[in-house]
């Protein structure tokens, strides 16, 4: 996307969203709600036509022509079907519509949906209205798929769960997956990179470690040993800043030297239980980014 | 049109698979055969006059078949095929928004004409095929009851009928879908659409009384208006005499009559409901005022109806423009 703008009358909501998206990728769009996510979407899909700039998918300039709604899958975030419809019929309406020939029973069931296939829609929670959003999003058989806010209204089970699918559609199935959320927890471990958008524009781009660089937001990593001495000199060796616990330390990395460190603790032979990067740390490079952390 | 298709025949199962629907179609259909039912009665009374000839007076005339279908066509066509047409499309757009699947359903390789124009074309059959239930059922009701099989040109009457009556339900189903597409709210679309049709209803009685406010009778003497007549005799003497001057003031009076009537029908022409109503009149041959006394052909009364029906297929045509417009224009 190149400086891609949007106004409703004269609220300027998107004010020149420039970022990119790799292919096979999971992509998270993060922002505060009415910062311009859901319209930014609708562009794209040519549901809306841009005030200016460019979107190319796969080379190609978006035209709002058929063939690009065709390699995009799309979950809205209030998913809604034709609820006096069974969720087998709102697929195979779809189908009709995307004129493809999907087999309805595997989308069905990657979805945990084959039992409930023949129950009306308007009987089903809102979880599993998500899903069959999720199967319907892989009926056009497309490159890319958004789920916009996918995880509002789920349950931490439904969450979970809709995280899992997600990964399975993206490594299994081959798809570039772009989702958006304004609550970064819900997206961080699922994402390999993040837009941030504020105030109609992307703030910042790339990897957590990227973001985290570009604001000077500090990541931790958390050691949990028995073999504490040894595991404090090559610390020191390092010359990393740590705070040290009963078994456990809390080591400053402003780089992201997980990899250095944990060949040189493998390399003494030191026992590791537990060895991970500091987990809030995309939380606070969001709240600084989008004037939430001041 | 593969699209367009889609979403016709979605609306057409929408429809026919609809409790709503069913109801407001049984209903319909039984207030149709109800009408022509009335009419029989109309026709077998006329019947027994003309049978029985008259001692003082001119002869009855005979009635025609087709005079059995005057009470449908003159009250519970406009009436209650209007609300059919309206209850078929007051939500055809709004509820895809309040639903909130007008979303998703864009997302896909559709364009936004080919939804609209699928609802259209799915209405218009729906409607032509409700008509063609009632008209079907009603003549073999009439058939039944007065055993009496219509000519060909009672056939051809009927079919002129029944497609001025598709577009009459056109029109509604135009109307229904604009407010469709104007209002937020399904249910304001569909109470915009009644009070419009009450509107229609009213028109003629409505336009009389502009008519009469615009175009007063001042005087109070509805009868005769004096005036002074001088003559001069032959020895130069002038005599005066107050006499009555009828003429002149009838004129005057003629005159307003006149221009309430044509004031009348001027705005009537906005109503639908009212063209809706002279066309069928004038196709059931039962307005008329020959010189000869015969009764005009089906071509005869055709060429006087077309005007009407050119006026209410432009209205109709009007309403879809207007949705398609707006439809076209508007985000999501």
């Amino acid at each position: 996307m190149e400086g891609v703008k949007k106004s409703y009358g004269d609220f300027e909501v998107l004010k020149g969203i420039e970022f990119s998206v790799k292919e096979g990728e999971i992509f998270g769009i993060l922002g505060p709600n009415g910062v311009g996510k859901t319209t930014l979407f609708q562009t794209v899909l040519g549901l809306l036509r841009q005030d200016s700039g460019t979107i190319k998918i796969k080379g190609t300039e978006h035209t709002q022509s058929k063939e690009i709604k065709k390699k995009i899958g799309y979950l809205p975030s209030d998913i809604s079907f034709y609820e006096g419809m069974t969720a087998r019929e709102n697929l195979e309406f779809f189908t009709e519509l995307a004129k493809t020939d999907p087999d309805l029973d595997d989308l069905l069931e990657l979805v945990g949906l084959e039992k409930d296939s023949d129950r009306a829609v308007g009987d089903f929670s809102t979880g599993m209205k998500k899903r069959l959003g999720i199967a319907q999003s892989m009926i056009k058989d497309p490159e890319i798929i958004i789920y916009d806010e996918p995880t509002t209204g789920l349950d931490p089970q439904g969450k979970k769960a809709f995280k899992d699918l997600v990964k399975k559609i993206n490594r299994e199935r081959g798809k570039t997956v772009i989702i958006s959320s304004h609550i970064t927890t819900e997206i961080d471990t699922l994402c390999d990179r993040f837009a941030i958008l504020s105030d109609g524009k992307v703030e910042a781009c790339g990897t957590r470690q990227e973001l985290n660089n570009e604001t000077d937001t500090d990541s931790y990593i958390r050691l949990k040993t028995d073999d504490v001495e040894a595991s404090e000199e090559i610390l020191e060796d390092m010359g990393l800043e740590y705070e040290a616990g009963k078994k456990k330390f809390e080591i400053l990395a402003e780089d992201d030297i997980r990899s250095e460190l944990f060949d040189r603790l493998m390399e003494k032979e030191i026992e590791v239980d537990a060895f991970e990067m500091e987990e809030e740390t995309l939380e606070t490079t969001y709240l600084k980014l989008t004037g939430g952390g001041k | 049109m593969g699209s367009m298709w889609d979403i016709g025949r979605k609306q057409l199962e929408d429809s026919f698979s609809s409790k709503k629907f069913l109801l407001i179609l049984g209903l319909f259909l039984v207030l149709s055969m109800g009408s022509v039912y009335m009419g029989v009665e109309e026709y077998n009374q006329q019947m027994e006059n003309f049978e029985g000839g008259s001692n003082y007076g001119p002869a009855p005339e005979k009635p025609s078949l087709i005079d059995v279908f005057g009470p449908l066509v003159g009250l519970n066509l406009p009436l209650a095929a209007a609300i059919l047409a309206l209850l078929l499309s007051y939500d055809s757009i709004s509820r895809e928004r309040e639903d909130e699947t007008i979303e998703l359903l864009l997302s896909y390789p559709i364009y936004r004409d080919e939804i609209i124009n699928g609802k259209f074309v799915a209405g218009l059959f729906t409607v032509a095929t409700a008509l063609l239930i009632a008209f079907t059922a009603s003549s073999g009701l009439a058939i039944y009851l007065t055993g009496v099989l219509p000519t060909a040109e009672q056939i051809f009457r009927l079919v002129f009928l029944w497609q001025g009556s598709v577009i009459y339900m056109g029109f509604f189903f135009g109307l229904g879908t604009l407010l469709s597409v104007i209002l937020n709210s399904s249910w304001r679309a569909l109470i915009t659409g009644l009070v419009v049709l009450l509107l229609f209803l009213a028109t003629p009685f409505l336009s009389g009384i502009m008519a009469d406010t615009i175009y007063p009778i001042e005087t109070d003497n509805p009868g005769v208006s004096t005036g002074v007549s001088r003559s001069v005799s032959a020895g130069g003497a002038v005599a005066v005499q107050e006499v009555g001057i009828p003429n002149r003031e009838e004129n005057k009076r003629q005159e307003i009559y006149d221009k309430r009537e044509n004031f009348v029908n001027q705005v009537s022409k906005f109503s639908a409901t009212t063209s809706f109503q002279n066309f069928a009149s004038t196709m059931l041959g039962t307005d008329y005022e020959g010189e000869t006394g015969l009764k005009p052909t089906v071509w005869e009364n055709l060429s006087s109806a077309l005007g009407y029906l050119i006026f209410l297929l432009s209205e109709t045509l009007l309403m879809f423009t207007g949705s398609y417009t707006l439809f076209m224009r508007q985000d999501l």
